[in-house]
């Protein structure tokens, strides 16, 4: 299953070809960012970080067409909003995993420079 | 479409925020944007006030449920159409924003930039 729904990604779009490119752009960006938030609810055992990251990441990743990440932070959120924080940061490493598909995905599909540097450092 | 048409975009979302923006940047609005609840309420009370105002519901400071109430009980601002964007499809969310009278409700999951836009211009060209 590919990581992003490319005609959810459209019809979120504005319906050009220069915006489908320029949200790709910042979609690849977010997902960075959310998962360095999210990192830093872990590090800070902060589990309204998490849940409030989550949430976020969830309704605007799910709106853009990528569903599986979407899921997983959903899962985040869930347990993060229990109180679980263990079991939410045990979710990190298929997070790690699915933000780098998407961003890849979306490197591959636009042939971006600027989406393949979007990676943030640890 | 009026090319100095005022949009004021309150959204939490960074994502979301930069994303409609530049959408509606692209087709010739003139866009303001807020962060929280307070920011956007102050901002759309100044003056000029916006001819357009888009709102999520769920929001840091003020929900945007407030913000529409506020908003809506001012007569410097009644007037103002008010589109909500929102996570949650819930037919009581959006029942309550209706009846406060918002102009349309987004739920984000759905959402079309594109149709955003064409909803905005056609609220922007009402008599």
């Amino acid at each position: 299953m590919n990581p992003i729904d490319l005609n959810r990604l459209q019809d979120f779009s504005d319906g050009t070809e220069s915006g489908l490119r320029d949200l790709a752009a910042l979609l690849a960006t977010h997902v960075e960012e959310c998962l360095v938030a999210i990192r830093g609810g872990v590090a800070g055992q902060d589990s309204e970080m998490i849940r409030v990251e989550a949430h976020r990441g969830a309704g605007t990743f799910g709106a853009c067409g990528a569903g599986p990440l979407s899921a997983l932070l959903t899962e985040i959120e869930t347990l993060a909003g229990a109180q679980r924080v263990e079991e939410a940061s045990a979710l990190l490493p298929a997070l790690e995993r699915e933000v780098t598909r998407v961003r890849e995905f979306l490197a591959g599909r636009f042939d971006s420079q600027d989406i393949a540097a979007t990676k943030v450092e640890q | 479409m009026s090319a100095t048409a005022r949009v004021l975009l309150v959204e939490d979302d960074k994502f979301l925020r930069r994303a409609c923006e530049a959408s509606l940047r692209q087709r010739g609005f003139d866009v303001t944007t807020a962060n929280d609840g307070e920011e956007g309420l102050r901002l759309a009370r100044a003056t000029p006030y916006a001819d357009v105002i888009l709102l999520d519901l769920l929001m840091p400071k003020l929900p945007g449920i407030e913000v529409l109430r506020a908003l809506k009980g001012q007569p410097e601002t009644e007037n103002i159409p008010v589109l909500i964007l929102s996570n949650s499809s819930r037919e009581d969310d959006k029942q309550q924003a209706m009846e406060l009278g918002a102009a349309g409700y987004y739920v984000k999951a759905n959402l079309s930039l594109r149709e955003l836009a064409v909803q905005v211009d056609q609220l922007v060209q009402r008599p």
